[in-house]
């Protein structure tokens, strides 16, 4: 008796429909492509994620902060170098830059270079400063370490110069002393520039004042105690956080990318598994008199099916050996886009992420792939291993007449309630949500066949009119193969809702992010850093540059903003800051508000009042126009009524809108993003454009651009974030293509005695093949109209409760007719060709010939 | 000693007024090392009893006894266990596999008695010896063999598992007459040299002139039973 590894009979078996076994091994391929490119994307992004947050913190056992922009007064960290368990606290003025000339970011630490603090809280060696400095007690002003790596890789040595973009403007720095950071590097990373405190608290921050303080505890410190210890003498809005906690932040704000990366994975490996059942099916089907001599012969039924199913272990074997390089190496190519996604979407830095292979990725994909090839095959094996022999082997490789199987109703039912329990509950987590989009492509499929067999005296009636006598053959055609046509409507219509599904998420959020935009960015120039620090907010610039806008000739009015990330009652949310002048003057219109609204609130917003902030705020919180919220600020508590609501994008979390003056006392935070700017009448747009430029262009790195171009621009950023899914798109639906094609073939050779038939009872060419062309647009319209409706559905849950869930953002659904229109014309043409040639070929054929076909 | 035994045997397709009679009421007794030929016109139930004995189908009334075996108790493994090690069966149609070489599509049934792949081609290459084809055809697939060759190859791989009892249906329809006649011959050889007992399914007289014994179906019922010392005598008279 053959082992089970015995795979020699499943091949000889296997040396027959090569093209329809390469479209199961293509199709289940993608399946395993899909699992192994996502689990490659989430290891490598969040990796890379998880470094940026340790690079922040190195070896220090907590960290105290004001939330993200927050500056506090350094003698704080000193304080608490005093608290118990403590064994150095290190105030650090962080910062990102830019190299003039360069464009990856470099991170800026600027620390106490006369103590050894540095060098006990990050485990390194540093330089010791000289001799003269030490005396001195000031370090040689703007001289700065630099990381051997770094330093080779721009060809610096001890003595260059290097020139950094700063908020106050671009400055020289000489290089002092390049150090081995060694085990430091790994949670850094090389784009390190260190330099002294108060030159970083100069040109990056505020005298004084430090965004942080590293704490190293002691050997045997308890580190909950010595946390508790430390947040006693902390006032409101200063935190003390773990690197621990910071990650699991990090983790949560990556999981909303990682599960809609795992929603793509799990809609290719629905669509793979129903390709490859399909033709896997039909393969099984055409071996029907082969399964029925094995059982003539004496193979028992058992026996016989697992034959079968070797088969398809070996096409499984197959698609693993294919899809899993295909997918480290689709992964690997996505893994900076993806990265950039995440950056932009949570406004962060992209760190360079690099993508590294994991056993278990590999070893996850080949379970999908054989598990998906197994699961195809499993039933349409045990159907052709317990055919009736009798019946079967007198057939000899026609088709036997399947007996009438009723619809099993209760697998729908099941399906089609879980489906809408799981969409019900897909606003409340993202599980939910993909467990619901899953539920509904399946119970996509599983219409197909109560549809169609529901559709297909009607249509009869319907299509005599247009058709004539072709369309009692093409429904006859249909009803006879009804489980076999079924899945074909089933592949496509699976294909066509993802494809819709995804570019219906992809088109909302584009034109909910211009209208939000179009309603947010007014004015007529905006100056801005051409640098990005995280995602898409410019760098941040001293307001000095405000005054230097102003003096330029052509412009009227000035307002400074300030972009920053801050917290809400432990979840983070964004802070957006205008200058009294945008509030106040007519000169500046205002984003519209959306409901209820309280009198002159934008007037009272200026006043510092007020806040507005945006729906997506209203909606996570769970407060309304009118509620007081209170505000954790480095200052103290800050409590602001909602004066209004708005759309704004700023924030995953939310967005509060108030004024900067406010802002700027209670976080201390003197800085800009961006400079709104209105000319003054009869002003020649270019001209002030280019005197604003020359003003502070060189200087501080600064470029003016028109509403336009910034809405452009950020609309530009959002669907590089949206790139990916129209790759994953074109692939799903060329693979469902692929299978109805090969299904509308099939069932042409199928028929050609019938054909045969046909014409040797007189009927011409032209009528045999319209029977073909009709069977293959009802499927194909069947298909389109059921996948449409299924992606309309997808695209309506994802829009209104998961993405809101998952991502904080409130989006308009948008139905992407264009793409619709490109996925109509792609079907029909692929059923036409798909059915057109073979039965023009087999029309051709001389009937006596058709007749003789087995 | 009884070979076959069917005892008021009935099979009917469909039910109600549709319900169609294949066989109806029949008993037959063949012994062990018979050669037997069932004859009818289309439609006599020759292929129905055939599928009866080989276990392929089930009666619908009736006992079928096989080399000391009720089908009717035995479940449907067990049947296939029987066929595998006891009987042999040739159809019609060849219905050889496409895309497995003559001596794979012999090979194979050794395969699931035990045998390694090295052995079974070895007992294929000798049941293909035994039955008289080429062996520069063994490597060739069945697309590329005769009519006549397909046959043969049939053959050999109802034999491979060295059966009790034979089984042919219509095994020379698809062949022309001189195939037939060699097919035919070779029935007769291997009845006397393997002392198998052979049951033939044909509506060629011509074919059933060789077997010792033919049984007459018409209408799902046994028409005539002639033994071949009464077939002589029949046709001298």
């Amino acid at each position: 008796m053959p082992t089970p590894r015995d795979t020699r009979l499943a091949m000889m078996f296997l040396r027959s429909g090569r093209l329809r076994l390469a479209l199961v091994v293509v199709a289940l391929a993608l399946g395993v492509a899909a699992v192994c490119a996502v689990d490659v994307l989430n290891r490598a992004v969040l990796r890379a994620f998880v470094e940026v947050v340790d690079a922040m913190a190195g070896r220090a056992a907590l960290q105290v902060s004001a939330g993200g922009a927050g500056l506090f007064r350094e003698g704080l960290v000193h304080r608490v170098a005093r608290a118990p368990g403590v064994a150095a606290a290190l105030p650090v003025m962080s910062a990102t830059t830019f190299a003039v000339g360069g464009a990856e970011p470099l991170t800026v630490y600027g620390v106490d270079l006369l103590s050894d603090q540095p060098g006990r809280a990050w485990g390194a060696k540093l330089p010791r400063l000289s001799a003269e400095e030490q005396r001195s007690g000031t370090p040689e002003p703007r001289a700065v370490l630099l990381p051997r790596a770094l330093a080779a890789r721009r060809g610096l040595v001890p003595g260059d110069a290097l020139e950094l973009e700063t908020p106050t403007g671009r400055h020289r720095y000489r290089v002092r002393d390049v150090v081995e950071l060694e085990g430091m590097s790994r949670s850094v990373g090389d784009d390190l520039v260190i330099m002294h405190l108060a030159d970083a608290q100069q040109d990056f921050g505020s005298v004084r004042l430090v965004n942080r303080g590293d704490v190293v505890l002691e050997a045997d410190a308890d580190v909950e105690r010595a946390r508790a210890a430390i947040a006693a003498l902390l006032p409101p809005g200063i935190q003390v956080t773990t690197p621990l906690q910071r990650r699991m932040d990090l983790h949560r704000v990556m999981r909303s990318l990682q599960v809609i990366l795992w929603g793509v994975a799990v809609v290719a490996v629905l669509l793979s598994a129903l390709v490859a059942f399909d033709a896997i099916a039909t393969h099984f089907e055409a071996q029907a008199w082969q399964a029925g001599v094995l059982r003539a012969v004496g193979l028992r039924t058992a026996v016989v099916w697992r034959e079968l199913l070797k088969q398809a272990a070996v096409l499984g074997g197959a698609a693993v050996a294919l899809g899993v390089p295909a997918g480290v190496a689709l992964g690997w190519a996505l893994v900076p886009l993806v990265a950039v996604t995440a950056a932009v979407n949570y406004k962060i830095t992209a760190p360079p992420a690099a993508a590294s292979l994991s056993p278990w990725s590999l070893l996850i994909a080949a379970c999908v792939g054989l598990a998906a090839a197994l699961l195809a095959a499993a039933l349409p094996a045990w159907r052709a291993a317990r055919v009736s022999i009798a019946a079967t082997v007198g057939l000899r490789g026609r088709e036997a007449q399947a007996a009438h199987e009723r619809v099993a109703w209760l697998p729908r039912a099941l399906v089609v309630a879980g489906a809408i329990g799981a969409a019900w509950a897909g606003g409340r987590s993202a599980a939910a949500g993909l467990v619901a989009t899953g539920l509904v492509l399946a119970a996509t499929a599983l219409a197909a066949r109560p549809l169609l067999a529901a559709l297909v005296l009607p249509l009869q009636r319907l299509l005599d009119r247009v058709t004539g006598p072709a369309a009692p053959f093409a429904c006859a055609g249909i009803a006879q193969g009804l489980r076999r046509t079924a899945l074909a409507v089933a592949v496509l219509a699976v294909g066509v809702a993802s494809v819709i599904w995804m570019r219906t998420v992809s088109v909302s959020f584009e034109r909910s992010l211009v209208h939000a935009l179009g309603g947010s960015l007014r004015a007529d120039l905006i100056v801005a850093s051409t640098r990005v620090v995280s995602g898409w907010v410019p760098a941040p610039v001293s307001a000095d540059v405000l005054d230097e806008v102003r003096g330029v000739a052509g412009v009227a009015h000035v307002a400074g903003n300030r972009l920053a990330d801050w917290t809400f009652r432990g979840a983070a949310v964004a802070v957006n800051a205008f200058d009294p002048a945008y509030f106040q003057a007519d000169a500046f219109e205002k984003p519209p508000l959306l409901g209820a609204r309280a009198p002159d609130a934008w007037a009272r917003v200026g006043r510092g009042k007020a806040v507005v902030v945006s729906t997506s705020f209203l909606l996570n919180f769970g407060v309304a126009v009118g509620d007081r919220i209170e505000l954790e600020t480095p200052r103290g508590p800050l409590a602001l009524p909602i004066a209004g609501a708005t759309l704004a994008f700023v924030s995953p979390g939310g967005t509060i809108e108030m004024s900067r003056e406010l802002y700027e006392r209670h976080w201390r935070d003197p800085l800009v993003n961006r400079v709104w700017v209105r000319t003054a009448p009869g002003a020649a747009l270019p001209a002030v454009r280019e005197a604003i430029a020359a003003r502070v262009g060189h200087s501080h790195g600064l470029r003016a651009a028109s509403a336009g171009d910034m809405r452009e621009h950020l609309v530009a950023q959002a669907r590089r974030a949206f790139a990916p899914l129209v790759v994953i798109e074109g692939v799903l639906l060329v693979v469902a293509l692929l299978s109805v094609g090969d299904t509308l073939a099939a069932s042409v050779l199928r028929r050609l005695r019938e054909i045969g038939t046909l014409r040797a009872l007189g009927v011409r060419r032209g009528p045999v093949v319209r029977i073909v062309l009709v069977e293959a647009l009802v499927i194909g319209a069947l298909g389109l109209a059921l996948g449409a409706a299924a992606g309309v559905l997808l695209g309506g849950l994802w829009i209104h409760r998961t993405l809101p869930h998952l991502l904080g953002w409130l989006l308009a659904f948008h139905f992407p007719w264009a793409r619709g229109v490109v996925v109509l014309l792609a079907t029909a043409l692929v059923c036409l060709v798909a059915a057109i040639l073979p039965a023009r070929r087999a029309a051709r054929l001389e009937p006596a010939m058709a007749l003789r076909y087995e | 000693m009884s070979a076959i035994t069917l005892d008021r045997v009935g099979k009917r397709y469909g039910a109600g007024a549709a319900a169609v009679t294949a066989l109806d009421d029949v008993t037959l007794d063949i012994d062990a090392g018979d050669f037997v030929a069932i004859v009818g016109p289309s439609g006599s139930g020759k292929s129905t009893l055939l599928n009866l004995v080989a276990g392929i189908d089930t009666a619908s009334a009736g006992r079928v006894h096989v080399l000391g075996h009720d089908l009717g108790a035995l479940a449907d493994d067990a049947r296939s266990d029987l066929r595998l090690r006891e009987l042999g069966f040739v159809f019609q149609t060849f219905n050889l596999f496409p895309t497995f070489t003559a001596e794979e599509n012999v090979a194979w049934p050794r395969r699931f008695r035990g045998d390694s792949w090295h052995e079974a081609r070895r007992r294929a290459a000798d049941a293909l010896a035994a039955i008289g084809l080429d062996a520069s055809a063994r490597g060739r697939v069945p697309a590329e063999l005769s009519g006549g060759e397909q046959q043969r190859v049939a053959i050999a791989r109802a034999l491979v598992n060295e059966p009790r009892l034979l089984l042919a249906d219509e095994p020379t329809g698809n062949l022309d007459s001189e195939t037939t006649a060699t097919i035919l011959e070779l029935f007769a050889r291997l009845h006397v040299e393997q002392a198998l007992t052979v049951l033939l399914v044909t509506h060629n007289p011509a074919a059933a002139a060789h077997a010792g014994r033919q049984v007459t179906l018409r209408d799902g019922r046994v028409a005539a039973d002639v033994r071949g010392d009464a077939r002589a005598r029949g046709a001298r008279s």
